[in-house]
């Protein structure tokens, strides 16, 4: 592993991660997931480089440090899949949790809608609000099928 | 009462919406009727007695000629004329007074959300609710028009109903129709969030319906499950509305009769359907029909049917005596045996397992027997008139003895108790059931001698106005080891239940070639059309219960069937 330093005396390893593979969130989102058996230190290392230092709550073998280093990639990976998951699934799940929202909304003086008196004073047959136009025709472009 | 004569005029194939429960959405090609054929069509149900006229869609006022068409029909003579709508367009005032000028009577609002988060996300467009709101504020104004609203309960809104149905209250609306989803289109693309589980509707319904009731609303139903309206039957819809439903798919419903493929059947669909329960009877009966062997026919001989013979039936021939036309008016001697010319009856039925047949005396059951070239397994028989002589004999020869005779008429119960030929069938009409109360010794003595059915037909209708529950009426007899035929054991506890097959009316069979789709419709809904109540589930019975009629769910209640839950 190139972008791991291993250093045994300071009980710590370093690695080296390139920003444009992933990204900082995902670093850190990684890092988060040792907080319980390690001392977390981030560093700039360079123009688009994060340098991470986990140095072991207690004493580590050079063994241990070395699959601490490879729990880390690994941690790396599941944080990247799980970004990616997510950004893919945005909108399904704000729509279930929108729909689980709605259905529970009581219904308050201030969630009545206004009274549209300047609908009223519109002309009908010049049809301002696109009210006479069918679905297809207003919102069939943004139709993601 | 007569039927009040309607026309449903859809107007165009254009929507501005897109309701998520839309089970039209695959008709929906952006296409407007011409003017010309709509006024054709108006002027013709005028000429045919039509009385209301219904202008609907697609959403009928995206036509561009609505006003023009509200205005010709009320000139032409249209007493009332309804629309059904989303109701956006009348949220410009000019166009709901211009509207109401123009005779408009009614308008039905579809709405499904007491806000706009709820009913925009259903519609599938952002404004819709303030734009419908605004259409039913405008029309109130009017003074002219009957806005009344639709509400498709659906996975999304239906813990929301009382609040929907009090907001719509408070803005003056005294008259909804709460529908069920229909499992087509989008609804059924949709399927996860719009069909809901039914416990749950029925923990919400009754709170919505007695508190919107409370404020003098007006509520019916449309294809709601019986079983949602626990406590509520008065709003079961009118079985009889099933015949829309068979007229809506007509032509789909004729091409499985010719042997194509229901393209819908699918026990998932079938599950959310209303009509489900009618498609897996005439399923039942087209199977029969393929080896022609029946498990139960009814013959009633005083039955008129409007034709017979090889040609559909016309709604213009004058009846005719199916009975007369099928077997000999006459003697059995002269008779000749049904050619297909006459008949397709006996091309279709090769061979039954019981046969009901309905008379009004012996001898009417003596001479018609003959004549159907059938030898049923079993026959049962009931009369109008006090046989003389022992009914149970073979009606012709090949035949066994009568399973059971009876009638729902005292006087022939009296003879035949005092006959003592065999089986009694109390056909439980009012004055049947009084007879058996009246008769307690003699049922006592011998109870498993009395065969206890609910009547067919009329006798169904008059026994649910009459309030004859068959379980109280029978309370006296309780303890009783009866014989109950087609009806939830719960009823009556110490009966001995039988569900038999329902006979089939020969009628159905013998108008043409194949089943006659109107006379099955009204055969259903007279004897197969049945339903539970949720509470059902827990019964250790319920897979060999047939169900309660829905009239007589509608007369007496759910509440009558009480689930055995343990033994």
């Amino acid at each position: 592993m190139e972008n791991v330093e291993i250093d045994s005396r300071g009980n710590r390893i370093g690695l080296l991660l390139d920003e444009k593979i992933y990204p900082r969130e995902v670093s850190l989102a990684a890092a988060y997931r040792f907080i319980d058996r390690c001392y977390v230190r981030l560093e700039r290392a360079g123009r688009g480089q994060l340098l991470i230092w986990l140095k072991g709550k207690r004493k580590l073998s050079a063994k241990a440090l070395e699959a601490l280093a490879g729990d880390y990639d690994n941690e790396l990976l599941q944080q990247l899949m799980r970004q990616q998951v997510a950004a893919r699934t945005t909108g399904i799940r704000e729509a279930i949790v929108g729909r689980a929202l709605m259905s529970a909304e009581p219904w308050t003086e201030e969630t009545e809608p206004n009274k549209t008196n300047e609908i009223a004073e519109l002309d009908y047959t010049e049809d301002p609000l696109g009210i006479a136009v069918p679905w297809e025709e207003k919102y069939g472009g943004q139709e993601e099928d | 009462m007569a039927e009040e004569k309607r026309l449903w005029l859809r107007l165009n194939r254009s929507c501005n919406n897109r309701c998520a429960f839309c089970h039209d959405a695959l008709g929906h090609d952006g296409s407007m009727r011409p003017i010309k054929e709509l006024r054709k069509a108006i002027k013709e149900s005028l000429e045919d007695g039509g009385e209301r006229l219904i202008l609907s869609g697609g959403e009928p006022t995206l036509h561009p000629d609505f006003l023009k068409l509200v205005d010709y029909a009320r000139e032409q003579g249209f007493g009332w004329i309804q629309t059904v709508t989303n109701g956006r367009m009348f949220a410009y005032a000019e166009f709901a007074q211009r509207a109401a000028s123009a005779g408009l009577s009614e308008a039905t609002f579809s709405m499904h959300g007491h806000h706009a988060a709820l009913h925009d996300n259903l519609v599938g467009v952002p404004g819709a609710f303030a734009q419908s709101l605004a259409g039913i504020q405008n029309l109130l104004e009017t003074g002219q028009v009957v806005v009344n609203i639709d509400v498709v309960l659906n996975s999304l809104n239906i813990d929301s109903l009382p609040d929907i149905l009090s907001f719509f209250i408070k803005e003056g609306i005294f008259e909804f129709d709460l529908l069920y989803p229909v499992p087509f289109g989008r609804a059924w693309e949709n399927k996860e969030s719009i069909f809901f589980d039914p416990a749950r509707a029925a923990r919400v319904l009754p709170k919505a319906i007695e508190q919107a009731q409370g404020s003098g609303a007006v509520l019916w139903t449309n294809r709601l499950p019986p079983e949602l309206l626990e406590g509520h039957e008065d709003l079961i819809q009118d079985p009889y509305k099933l015949h829309d439903e068979i007229r809506g798919r007509r032509a789909e419903l004729e091409r499985w009769l010719e042997g194509e493929p229901l393209p819908c059947r699918e026990p998932d669909r079938c599950r959310h359907c209303f009509v489900s329960g009618f498609c897996n009877s005439l399923e039942d009966i087209l199977n029969q029909t393929k080896t022609g062997q029946f498990s139960a026919l009814g013959l009633d001989t005083k039955n008129e049917v409007p034709s017979n013979g090889t040609s559909p039936p016309s709604r213009t021939s004058p009846p005719q005596n199916w009975v007369q036309s099928w077997v000999p008016p006459t003697s059995q001697s002269t008779w000749v045996p049904p050619t297909s010319q006459s008949t397709s009856l006996d091309a279709l039925v090769k061979g039954v397992q019981r046969l009901e047949i309905h008379a009004g005396s012996l001898e009417e059951a003596r001479a018609v027997a003959p004549g159907l070239g059938l030898i049923p397994e079993t026959w049962v028989l009931s009369l109008d008139e006090a046989p003389t002589e022992d009914p149970f004999a073979p009606l012709a020869e090949g035949w066994p003895k009568a399973e059971r005779v009876g009638s729902q008429n005292p006087a022939v119960l009296d003879a035949l108790l005092r006959g003592n030929w065999g089986p009694i069938w109390v056909l439980l009409e009012a004055d049947a059931a009084a007879w058996m109360r009246s008769e307690k010794d003699k049922v006592m003595a011998d109870p498993g001698n009395f065969w206890v059915q609910t009547p067919r037909f009329s006798g169904l209708s008059a026994l649910c106005q009459r309030g004859v529950q068959p379980g109280m009426a029978l309370k006296p007899l309780g303890g009783q080891p009866l014989h109950l035929v087609n009806l939830p054991a719960c009823l009556l506890p110490d009966a001995k239940t039988h569900w038999e097959a329902p006979a089939l009316p020969v009628e159905v069979l013998a108008q043409t070639t194949r089943i006659d789709l109107d006379l099955f419709a009204k055969h259903f809904i007279c004897t197969l059309h049945r339903c539970f109540s949720l509470r059902c589930k827990s019964c250790n019975l319920r897979e060999l219960c047939g169900g309660l009629p829905v009239d007589m769910a509608k007369a007496f209640g759910l509440s009558i069937l009480k689930p055995f839950s343990s033994g």
